[in-house]
């Protein structure tokens, strides 16, 4: 047994409180997904209602447009969020993390974005980043990247007042022409176990979406469409013109949400497989530190029984 | 006669911040006040930065004032939604916040006439009136 009986017994110590600390880790992790997720559910029921009543006042405008004209018209008269301009800026909003051990979560989101990146052939001249959390930031302004806006210190159940201020400048940015599109990149809570990284485009507000949303919505609930139940205050455009900000943020604000429950859910998945990394490891240095003690007693027996031989 | 009753709830992005029976609902929309009953025409209206009343004549209950800021009214006779992005009801205000929320929009009001920047000025206008509001709301009895 070539391990020595106390080196052995400091590392299956070593490793015994570590486990401690990473069990601790995933409890923590498992709440913090907890809270978010019933957050997470309250603001469900609220970005169902905006984009149902979205939905039916855009597709009501549609159809009062006869001749059915362009969307671009459509953009012109309700609001410059559904405005598609041609692309000369891509603003890209990446969600990561402000802490480690969350396994791949943060390297999986940055190889999402560059992977878009190479696919519709951007560069850090015609690229402008947004970053929330540490690691993104870091890394996109070690790569010479333009690094418009960040934001570190999300809390880790962000309500919508706390990160108002990064919603509404995302959005307020696609205005002012800071950037032509925007992207978010962001790991979208599957289940406990799965995420997918994606990165996907959220302005200008695709028209189509909402109207095959209404679609769909018609098809199930049986009902009219709203403008033909409900009186309007003021009128159609106006109404919808007042919405869509209020769309477009809801929307950002869901893709915040959707990563940091994400982000838990892999901190936990990280912290488990840590603590079964341990329980093995521990495992292994017990039967070892068996061995040795067994080898110390058969030693120590060996050289006393050598003793009695001599002295007889 | 006791007024007849309907369902009145606010949700916001952070959950429902209320959720109650009332007899009469006053918001402020783009247009004006309005006065909200039950049987009422179905209506949907964009509301201001404003002031929100919750009427319980039948309870006796105090009113109940709701500082809302923008989102609508959806109505359909039996029960009234209001969706916003952000509500806060009389009591959870924060006058304080509010306060340097206002003060803090004032500078800034100031600075963006100084530089001519138009964006900037229409931005801190958005957030006076909400800090203004919300001092209002937290005054009324």
């Amino acid at each position: 047994m070539p391990a020595s009986l106390a080196a052995v017994k400091r590392r299956l110590e070593s490793t015994r409180s570590t486990r401690q600390i990473t069990t601790a880790m995933q409890m923590v992790s498992t709440a913090k997904l907890n809270q978010v997720q019933n957050h997470t559910k309250t603001y469900q029921v609220y970005a169902d209602e905006v984009k149902a009543i979205l939905a039916s006042l855009v597709k009501s405008h549609i159809a009062t447009l006869k001749n059915k004209e362009s969307t671009e018209k459509i953009a012109a008269d309700i609001g410059s969020l559904f405005d598609e301009r041609p692309v000369k800026k891509v603003g890209i909003l990446v969600m990561t993390s402000d802490r480690g051990l969350v396994g791949s979560y943060n390297s999986n989101v940055i190889k999402s974005t560059l992977d878009m990146m190479k696919k519709n052939g951007l560069n850090k001249d015609n690229t402008v980043f947004l970053t929330i959390g540490k690691t993104g930031t870091e890394f996109f302004k070690k790569q010479g990247m333009n690094v418009v806006f960040e934001d570190t210190g999300v809390s880790d159940v962000p309500t919508y007042r706390e990160v108002e201020g990064i919603v509404k400048k995302a959005v307020q940015m696609f205005e002012d022409h800071v950037y032509d599109q925007l992207y978010i990149s962001y790991s979208h809570f599957v289940n406990r176990m799965v995420s997918h990284d994606r990165t996907e485009l959220f302005l200008p507000i695709s028209v189509k979406s909402l109207e095959e949303h209404e679609d769909a919505r018609v098809k199930k609930a049986v009902t009219n469409d709203i403008e033909s139940e409900y009186e309007l205050e003021p009128g159609l455009i106006d109404m919808i013109s007042s919405l869509v900000p209020q769309y477009a943020n809801s929307l950002v604000y869901g893709a915040i949400l959707d990563a940091k429950t994400s982000e838990h859910a892999s901190s936990a998945n990280a912290m488990k497989s840590a603590s079964d990394n341990a329980d093995d490891i521990i495992s292994t240095l017990q039967l070892q530190y068996n061995r040795a003690r067994q080898a110390a007693i058969t030693t120590e027996i060996t050289e006393i029984t050598g003793g009695m031989t001599a002295q007889e | 006669m006791a007024d007849a009753t309907f369902h009145v709830s606010i949700i916001t992005p952070d959950g429902t911040v209320y959720d109650a029976e009332s007899t009469m609902l006053i918001v402020t929309t783009q247009t004006g006040e309005l006065g909200l009953m039950a049987d009422h025409l179905p209506l949907i209206a964009a509301l201001k930065i404003g002031e929100l009343k919750v009427l319980h004549a039948d309870t006796g209950d105090h009113d109940t004032f709701v500082a809302v800021n923008g989102g609508y009214v959806k109505f359909n006779g039996k029960d009234a939604e209001i969706i916003a992005d952000s509500a806060e009801l009389q009591a959870n205000i924060d006058v304080q916040r509010a306060q340097n929320a206002k003060e803090r929009a004032e500078q800034s009001i100031k600075h963006a006439r100084e530089v001519n920047d138009p964006d900037e000025l229409s931005r801190a206008q958005v957030h006076l009136a909400r800090a203004v509001n919300r001092l209002r709301v937290s005054n009324e009895r």
